[in-house]
C-alpha cells in the first residue's frame, strides 16, 4: 500500500460487536460477555488494535474451520468523500477505520485475549443475560441444559464441572506438635523432608524426589508441546512420568525409562520397546467419568496421532468401557501375570481405579493381591479431556476418604507395605495433598495443577480442539515453550513440597515415613466422611491382627523362587539345546506357567531362537516376553499366551499321541496386543483372540470366541522399526533432556517453515505405508464365529472362510463400532446381526478378490497339511479342491463390512 | 501343644464373614456327572486354583445314596454352639439318628476351622408335619426348616449340606486343604455319580470367610458360580416374591434357587435359557414364529423378567439329577464342555477338563466352548450320563 503523502492519513477506531444470528428462545446468548474498552472510555488503557487479542481466540464452535474466533480485525479505506476504496487504491485513501468485531458468543472465558492484550483493554465476565434466569432451585445451570438439548447441542464437556466448593478447604485443624514433641525447622536443618521415597515396594522401584506426581493425560490430548513440558518437568522434578492412553512419541522415546505406560481400554499404540519403559498403568477407570471409555474425536485424531495410536486417521476414536481382557476380579492376577512376563520383576505394574462407595477397600486388597506394584486411587473432583455432563456431574468420593479406607483395607491384610497408593482427583493445593499423605497416601497427584502453569484457566473446552492456551489443541501447541512449560511447572510443584515439608516439620515429623497414614490433623466439619478418617479423638494405631500370611501367597513368588522349585526341570530340560533350538516337553502338568514362561527367557539367554514346546495343556503366557524366532506348541494353548509377542513366528498343533487327543484350541486373550510375524492355530480360538493386535498374520483353522480382533489396529509404522534406543541407555538425565530440546527444536524448525496443515500432511505417507493385520478363520463344526466379531476393530482386516458351510457363520453385533478396516466373510448375514455403524456390501472389487486369494492358498498351503480331526481334515479338502477348481465361485460367496462413515 | 493354647475359637465376624464376607463372585469351576474318577478330577482342578484365592469346595452326588435319611453337613463356630444347636433342631421334630465328626482332630491343630459335624437325620411324620407347619412333604419340610436355621443362627452355625444323597465338603483355605481337611480320596472307590468343585476368589477381606466358599448347597439343589451379577437385586426380589428364600443371600445362591424353581416348574431347558440368559432382541427377528411368542410370553412375566442374569456369570447347577451349564449372554466368563457316552466335564476352562480326561483316560467325543448364552444340561442316573435336549423338560422325565 502506497500512502500519497500529500494527503493527512487520519485513522479511526472502532469496536463493534457482531449481530446475533438468531432471536428466540434457543438464542441464549452469549455465556460471557467480553468487553473491549476504547481509549475514550479509559485513556491509556484503551485498544490500540494491535491485533493480538485476534491472534490470541481460537474459540469458535460455530464454524470451527473459521481462522478467527470471537475477535477479527477489519479495516476499511475511505477517500476524502467518505467513500469505500480499495486498500491498492493508495493515492485516494484518506481515512483508515479500523475495527475490532467481538462475537462474544464464542467465548468461553479462558482469558488468553485478556492477557494477551497490551493495553488490558478486554474484560470478560459473566453474562448476567444467560446466568440471571430462573430460582435458586431451577437456575440457569438446569434450565440451559434443557434448553440445550431441545436443541439438540452437544451435552460434552470437558475439565470438571466445579459446581461446588472443595471440602478439604475447611474445618481442619493443624495438629502442630508442642513441647511433647518439639516442632523441627525444615529450612535449615534435616526435618520434614519429603524426598527420597519409592514407588512400588517390592523388585520394581522407582525412586522418586516429589511427593507430588503428575498424572495420566494422553499425547493427543495433549498437545506436543503440552506434554513435552510435563516430561521435561517429571524429569527435572525426579518422578515418574505417565503417557495416558496415547503412548509415547517416537522423539521422546530417550526419556522412555522415566515413562509409565498407559494401557487404557482402547490399547493404543505400537506396543514395542515396552522393556525400555517404566512400567505400565493399567487404566480401570477415571472418577471424572466413572464406568465410561475414553473417546478422542475425529478432530483430535490427525495423522500424526493416528500414526502413533497405530490406528486410521481422522475418524472417532472409541475406547470401550470395561478392560475386556480382564472382565473381574479374578482375571487381575492373569493380567498382571501376562504383563509380569513381559516386563520382568524390575518394572512397575500399576491399576487406576476410581473410586467406588460400596466395595473400594475389597478392590483394593484385590489389586494389592494380584499383585501390582502401585494402585492410583482417582478420586472425586478429577477432570477429564472431554465427557458428557451426565458423566461429570457424578462428583465422586473425596481423595481423602478413598485414601484412608484403601490404606486401612491393605493394612488390615498386612499388604501396605506391598503397594504404593497414589491418590489424586480434587488435589488443589498444598495443604490437600499434605491431607492426602496424612490419610495414608505415599504420592498425590495433581493433573489440573499442572496444566494452570501452561495456562489452563478451565475454561471446559478441551474437548474441541481449540484450547487457546495450546494446552489440549495440536494446532496451537506452538504457543508453549516446552523449557519454559516445564520449568514453570517444577517451580510450581516445588512451593508446594515445600509447604508441605514445612507443614511435616511442624508436626515434628521428620521423614516421608512419618507423615504417610499418621492422619495428624482435626477435622471438625460436617462431612460424615472426613469426620471418620480425621475427626475422631485418638486414632487406633494398629491394626489388631493384620492378615500377614497372604504375604507369604503365592502371587507374590519371585521369579528366582520359581526357578528354584523347578530347578530340575530346568536343568534337565535346558541340557537339551540344540543349536538354536529347544524342545520343552511339559508333560501335561509337569510344569506351571510363569515357571514355563521364565524357561524359555532362560533358553534365549543361552542362545536358543526356535522352541518346540510339546505336551502342553493349558500352560498360560507362553512366549510373553521371550525374545526368539519361533515358537511351536503342541497342545492347548492357555490364556493370555502369546500376549505382546514381537516379530516371531508361532504355531499351535494338535497333540495326538495320547489316548486323550489334546486339540491346538487355545483359551481366553491369546495373541492379544501382540505383533507376531504369523500366528496360526490349527483348532479352535477362545474369546478375545488377537484382541489389541497391531500387526502381523494371525490363521485360526476353526472358529473363535466372543469379541475376536477386538480393537485390531492398523499396523506398525516402520519408524519404530529404525529406533535405535539402545544408545540411550546410558544417557544421564541431562543428556535426556538435550535430546528432547533437541529433537523438538528439529520439530519445531520444520513446523514453523510447512505450517500446522503442510506439517500434519508430511505424515499421510508414513501412514499408507503401515500394512494392517490380517486374520483369518477356517471355521470348525463345532461353533460359528462368537459375537462381536472385530467390535471397535481400527484398520485390521478379518476374513471368516467358513470351510464348513455354516450357514449362517457370525454371531450378532459383527464389527460394531468398528472406525476402519474391514471383514470380509463367506456365508450369509441377516441385516440384524450388524454391529452398530457399519454396513454390508455383497460384491467384491478386484483388488479384494486378489487380496482374498492370496490369503486363502496361504491359509491351505498351511492347514492342509496338519492332522487336525477326521472330519475337519476332510472339509478342508473339499474347499481346497473347490476353491483350486473354482476360485470365482467361492469369492462370490463373500461379502465385505466395513463402517459407515 | 503351642497351637492348642494359642486356640481361640473364632469369632462371629470371621465365622460368618459378617456383612464384609459374602461372596461376590469370582473362581474356577469344574464339574463332572457319569462315571469317572474323583481323584483324577480332584488333581485336574488344581489347574484352576490361580483363579481361586482362599476358600474352596466339592460337592459329591450319590455319596449318601440309598439312605433315607438326611445328611447334614454343620459348621458351629465353637464347641459351646453344638449341644444348643443340636437342640434346635431336635425341636423340630425330626429325629437324629447319628452325629459324627466330619473332619479329623489333627486338623483342628494345623487349620483355624470351625466345628464340623455330619447327622443323619429323619424327618417327622407326615402328621406331625402337617400339625407343625401344614407341610405334608418331608422335603419341604426340612428344607424350610434349614433354610430358616441358617438365617437365624447366622453368626453361630450354617447347615451346608442337607440332602439326601449328596455330600458338600467345604472350607475358606484351597482346593488342597479342602481335599486333605475332608479326606476326599477316600471316597475314590465308593459310590458318587457327579461332583461340583468350586475354587473361591473371595473379593472381600479373605479369611476364615466360611459363608462364602461354594458350591452352595440346599436339598437337592447344588450350585457354583464365576461371576458377579449386577442383577443380583432384581434376582432377590423375585425370589421374594415367589416366597423362595435366600439364606445364603449372595447372587450366586439366587441363579441356583432360579434354577431349581423353573426346572420344577416345568420350563424345558430352552425356556430356562431364554429366561436366565436372554436373547439379544436382534436375534428375535429370525426366531419361528411360535416360538417367538412364546419368548415373549414368558420373558414378559413379570416376576421371570427379573430373573435374567446381567453381568458376568459362568454357572453349574446341579438340581437332583440334572446339571445344567450357563454363561450370560455377553459372555464376559469363560465356559468349556467335555463329553463321551461315559462322562460329561463341565468347567472354566479347557484346560481342565482335557487335563480331567488326560487323568482318567478318557477320549472326549467332543471339547468345545458352547456359545455365550447357550445352556447345556446333562441328566445322570445310575452313572448313565446322558445329553439332555433343549425340550427336556423336568416332570415329562
Ligand atoms: S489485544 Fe487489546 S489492544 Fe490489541 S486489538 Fe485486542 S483489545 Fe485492542
Ligand atoms: S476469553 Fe478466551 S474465548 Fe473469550 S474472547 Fe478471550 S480468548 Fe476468546
Ligand atoms: S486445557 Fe485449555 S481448553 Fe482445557 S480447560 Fe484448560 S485452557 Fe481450557
Amino acid at each position: 500500500m502506497k500512502l500519497n503523502n500529500k494527503i493527512e492519513l487520519r485513522i479511526k477506531r472502532n469496536i463493534r460487536y457482531t449481530e446475533p444470528t438468531e432471536t428466540g428462545i434457543y438464542a441464549n446468548g452469549a455465556k460471557y460477555w467480553v468487553k473491549v474498552t476504547s481509549e475514550e472510555e479509559e485513556p491509556g488503557r484503551g485498544c490500540v488494535h494491535c491485533s493480538r487479542c485476534v491472534q490470541a481466540c481460537t474459540h469458535n464452535l460455530k464454524n470451527p474451520d473459521s481462522p478467527t474466533g470471537v475477535f477479527s480485525m477489519e479495516t476499511v479505506y475511505y477517500d476524502f468523500d467518505g467513500n469505500r476504496v480499495l486498500p491498492d487504491e493508495g493515492d485516494k485513501i484518506a481515512l483508515v477505520e479500523k475495527i475490532l468485531w467481538i462475537n462474544p458468543d464464542e467465548c468461553c472465558n479462558c482469558k488468553r485475549c485478556v492477557k494477551m492484550c497490551p493495553q488490558r483493554a478486554i474484560k470478560v465476565f459473566k453474562n448476567p443475560d444467560y446466568h440471571d434466569i430462573g430460582v435458586a432451585l431451577s437456575n440457569s445451570e438446569v434450565i440451559n441444559n434443557c434448553l440445550n438439548r431441545a436443541n439438540e447441542k452437544s451435552t460434552v464437556s470437558s475439565a470438571h464441572l466445579g459446581r461446588a466448593e472443595s471440602k478439604l478447604n475447611t474445618d481442619w485443624i493443624i495438629d502442630a506438635a508442642e513441647i511433647l514433641s518439639p516442632q523441627r525447622d525444615h529450612l535449615h536443618e534435616y526435618a520434614g523432608r519429603l524426598d527420597n521415597i519409592h514407588l512400588g515396594k517390592r523388585k520394581a522401584r522407582y525412586l522418586c524426589n516429589s511427593p507430588i506426581f503428575d498424572v495420566h493425560m494422553s499425547y493427543g490430548s495433549n498437545s506436543h508441546e503440552a506434554f513435552l513440558s510435563r516430561l521435561m518437568a517429571s524429569i527435572k522434578l525426579g518422578r515418574p512420568f505417565f503417557t495416558g492412553e496415547g503412548y509415547v512419541h517416537p522423539d521422546m522415546m530417550a526419556a522412555s525409562r522415566h515413562c509409565i505406560l498407559q494401557f487404557g481400554s482402547g490399547g493404543y499404540g505400537p506396543w514395542l520397546e515396552l522393556d525400555k519403559f517404566a512400567g505400565i498403568s493399567m487404566k480401570y477407570g477415571q472418577d471424572a467419568k466413572k464406568g465410561k471409555g475414553g473417546h478422542l474425536q475425529s478432530k483430535k485424531n490427525d495423522l500424526e496421532i493416528a500414526l502413533l495410536r497405530c490406528v486410521e486417521a481422522l475418524r472417532n476414536l472409541t475406547a470401550p468401557n470395561p478392560q475386556h481382557l480382564q472382565y473381574s476380579i479374578e482375571e487381575l492376577p492373569m493380567r498382571v501375570e501376562s504383563l509380569r512376563a513381559l516386563l520382568g520383576e524390575e518394572k512397575l505394574i500399576g491399576a487406576d481405579v476410581y473410586g467406588t462407595a460400596w466395595n473400594f477397600p475389597e478392590i483394593a486388597v484385590a489389586l494389592a493381591k494380584a499383585g501390582f506394584d502401585y494402585i492410583t486411587i482417582k478420586a472425586g473432583d478429577g477432570s477429564t479431556g472431554a465427557a458428557h455432563l451426565v458423566d461429570l456431574q457424578n462428583r465422586g468420593l473425596n481423595v481423602v476418604y478413598l485414601t484412608h479406607i484403601a490404606d486401612l483395607a491393605l493394612r488390615k491384610e498386612g499388604l501396605r507395605e506391598n503397594i504404593s497408593i497414589i491418590s489424586e482427583g480434587g488435589v488443589l493445593d498444598s495443604f490437600h495433598a499434605f491431607l492426602v499423605l496424612l490419610a495414608g497416601a505415599d504420592f498425590v497427584g495433581m493433573g489440573m495443577r499442572t496444566l494452570h502453569p501452561l495456562g489452563c484457566t478451565l475454561c471446559q473446552r478441551c474437548h474441541t480442539g481449540q484450547c487457546a492456551w495450546g494446552i489440549t489443541s495440536r494446532k496451537y501447541g506452538s504457543r508453549i515453550d516446552p523449557e519454559m512449560g516445564s520449568n514453570y511447572i517444577v517451580s510450581m510443584v516445588k512451593s508446594f513440597i515445600k509447604d508441605m515439608e514445612g507443614l511435616a516439620a511442624g508436626l515434628g515429623m521428620s521423614n516421608h515415613s512419618d507423615v504417610v497414614g499418621s492422619r495428624r490433623f482435626r477435622y471438625h466439619g460436617s462431612d460424615p466422611l472426613l469426620f471418620e478418617t480425621f475427626g475422631k479423638h485418638e486414632i487406633d494405631k494398629q491394626i489388631p491382627d493384620a492378615a500377614i500370611k497372604e504375604r507369604q501367597h503365592k502371587i507374590f513368588k519371585t521369579f528366582e523362587q520359581r526357578i528354584y522349585e523347578n530347578r530340575e526341570f530346568f536343568e534337565n530340560t535346558l541340557k537339551n539345546i540344540n543349536g538354536d533350538s529347544l524342545t520343552i516337553d511339559v508333560g501335561v502338568d509337569k510344569i506351571d506357567s510363569m515357571a514355563l514362561n521364565l524357561l524359555m527367557k532362560e533358553a534365549v539367554k543361552r542362545g536358543v531362537k526356535k522352541f518346540f514346546i510339546d505336551n502342553v495343556v493349558g500352560q498360560r503366557t507362553i512366549g510373553t516376553g521371550v525374545k526368539c524366532d519361533e515358537i511351536t506348541v503342541r497342545g492347548l494353548v492357555g490364556n493370555h499366551s502369546f500376549a505382546f509377542v514381537d516379530n516371531v513366528k508361532i504355531n499351535v498343533i494338535p497333540n495326538h499321541t495320547f489316548k486323550t487327543s489334546i486339540p491346538a484350541n487355545t483359551h481366553v486373550g491369546v495373541a492379544n496386543t501382540s505383533n507376531p510375524k504369523e500366528i496360526n492355530i490349527a483348532g479352535h480360538v477362545s474369546d478375545l483372540f488377537a484382541a489389541y493386535a497391531v500387526s502381523g498374520t494371525f490363521r485360526v483353522a476353526k472358529s473363535g470366541g466372543v469379541r475376536n480382533l477386538l480393537l485390531m489396529k492398523a499396523g506398525v509404522p516402520e519408524e519404530w522399526r529404525k529406533l535405535n534406543l539402545d544408545r540411550y541407555q546410558n544417557f544421564t538425565d541431562e543428556e535426556i533432556l538435550r535430546e528432547l530440546r533437541f529433537k523438538y527444536q528439529k520439530r519445531r524448525a520444520y513446523l514453523d517453515k510447512l505450517g500446522w496443515n503442510k506439517f500434519i500432511k508430511t505424515f499421510e505417507e508414513k501412514l499408507n505405508k503401515r500394512k494392517p493385520p490380517v486374520a483369518i478363520y477356517g471355521l470348525g463344526e463345532e461353533k460359528g464365529m462368537g459375537d462381536y466379531f472385530m467390535e471397535y476393530a481400527q484398520g485390521g482386516i478379518g476374513i471368516v472362510l467358513n470351510v464348513v458351510n455354516h450357514e449362517y457363520p457370525m454371531g450378532y453385533y459383527i464389527c460394531s463400532g468398528m472406525t476402519a478396516g474391514a471383514a470380509y466373510i463367506r456365508g450369509r448375514i441377516r441385516e440384524e446381526q450388524l454391529g452398530v455403524g457399519v454396513k454390508k456390501i455383497d460384491y467384491l472389487t478386484d483388488e479384494d478378490k486378489s487380496f482374498l486369494k492370496k490369503e486363502i492358498k496361504d491359509f491351505l498351503d498351511l492347514f492342509l497339511f496338519i492332522d487336525i480331526d477326521k472330519s475337519y481334515n476332510r472339509k478342508l479338502q473339499i474347499f481346497a479342491e473347490l476353491f483350486e477348481k473354482d476360485p470365482e465361485y467361492i469369492l462370490s460367496e463373500f461379502c465385505k463390512i466395513i463402517p459407515v462413515n | 501343644m503351642e497351637r492348642l493354647f494359642n486356640y481361640k475359637p473364632m469369632d462371629i465376624a470371621t465365622f460368618s464373614g459378617g456383612v464384609e464376607g459374602l461372596p461376590k463372585g469370582a473362581c474356577g469351576l469344574l464339574a463332572a456327572v457319569g462315571e469317572f474318577s474323583l481323584n483324577a478330577l480332584l488333581k485336574s482342578a488344581m489347574c484352576l486354583q490361580y483363579r481361586g484365592r482362599t476358600g474352596a469346595g466339592v460337592t459329591l452326588k450319590g455319596i449318601y445314596k440309598d439312605n433315607s435319611f438326611y445328611v447334614f453337613h454343620i459348621m458351629y463356630r465353637n464347641q459351646y454352639k453344638v449341644a444348643e444347636l443340636e437342640q434346635v433342631i431336635n425341636s423340630w421334630g425330626v429325629h437324629i439318628l447319628e452325629s459324627q465328626d466330619l473332619v479329623a482332630r489333627k486338623y483342628y491343630y494345623e487349620y483355624d476351622l470351625p466345628i464340623i459335624k455330619r447327622y443323619f437325620v429323619t424327618p417327622p411324620t407326615t402328621d406331625e408335619m402337617m400339625y407343625r407347619e401344614r407341610i405334608n412333604d418331608d422335603y419341604q419340610y426340612i428344607m424350610k426348616h434349614v433354610s430358616r436355621f441358617n438365617k437365624d443362627f447366622m453368626d453361630d452355625a450354617r447347615i451346608f449340606s442337607s440332602s439326601k444323597e449328596n455330600g458338600t465338603f467345604l472350607t475358606a483355605f484351597e482346593l488342597t486343604d479342602t481335599i486333605k481337611i475332608y479326606d476326599l480320596p477316600k471316597y475314590e472307590d465308593e459310590y458318587y455319580e457327579a461332583c461340583l468343585i468350586h475354587l473361591r476368589w473371595p473379593t472381600s477381606s479373605g479369611r476364615g470367610l466360611w459363608w462364602g466358599p461354594q458350591p452352595i448347597s440346599l436339598g437337592e439343589i447344588a450350585g457354583v458360580h464365576n461371576g458377579h451379577l449386577s442383577s443380583d437385586k432384581s434376582n432377590a426380589i423375585a425370589l421374594e416374591q415367589l416366597g423362595i428364600n435366600l439364606h445364603v443371600g449372595t447372587d450366586s445362591e439366587a441363579i441356583f434357587l432360579q434354577t431349581d424353581y423353573l426346572l420344577r416348574k416345568g420350563y424345558s431347558i430352552e425356556e430356562i435359557e431364554w429366561i436366565l440368559s436372554r436373547k439379544f432382541p436382534q436375534e428375535l427377528k429370525s426366531m419361528d414364529k411360535d416360538k417367538k411368542i412364546r419368548y415373549e410370553e414368558i420373558v414378559n412375566d413379570p416376576i421371570l423378567k427379573r430373573m435374567k442374569m446381567s453381568g458376568p456369570a459362568t454357572a453349574i447347577v446341579l438340581v437332583g439329577d440334572v446339571i445344567l451349564g450357563f454363561t450370560d449372554r455377553d459372555h464376559l466368563r469363560s465356559f468349556s464342555l467335555g463329553y463321551n457316552d461315559k462322562v460329561a466335564i463341565l468347567g472354566s476352562e479347557q484346560r481342565a477338563i482335557l487335563s480331567a480326561a488326560y487323568f482318567m483316560e478318557e477320549e472326549l467325543e467332543s471339547v468345545y466352548d458352547p456359545d455365550a448364552g447357550k445352556v447345556v444340561a446333562f441328566k445322570v442316573e445310575g452313572k448313565n450320563v446322558k445329553k439332555l435336549d433343549y425340550g427336556w423338560k423336568w416332570y415329562e422325565a
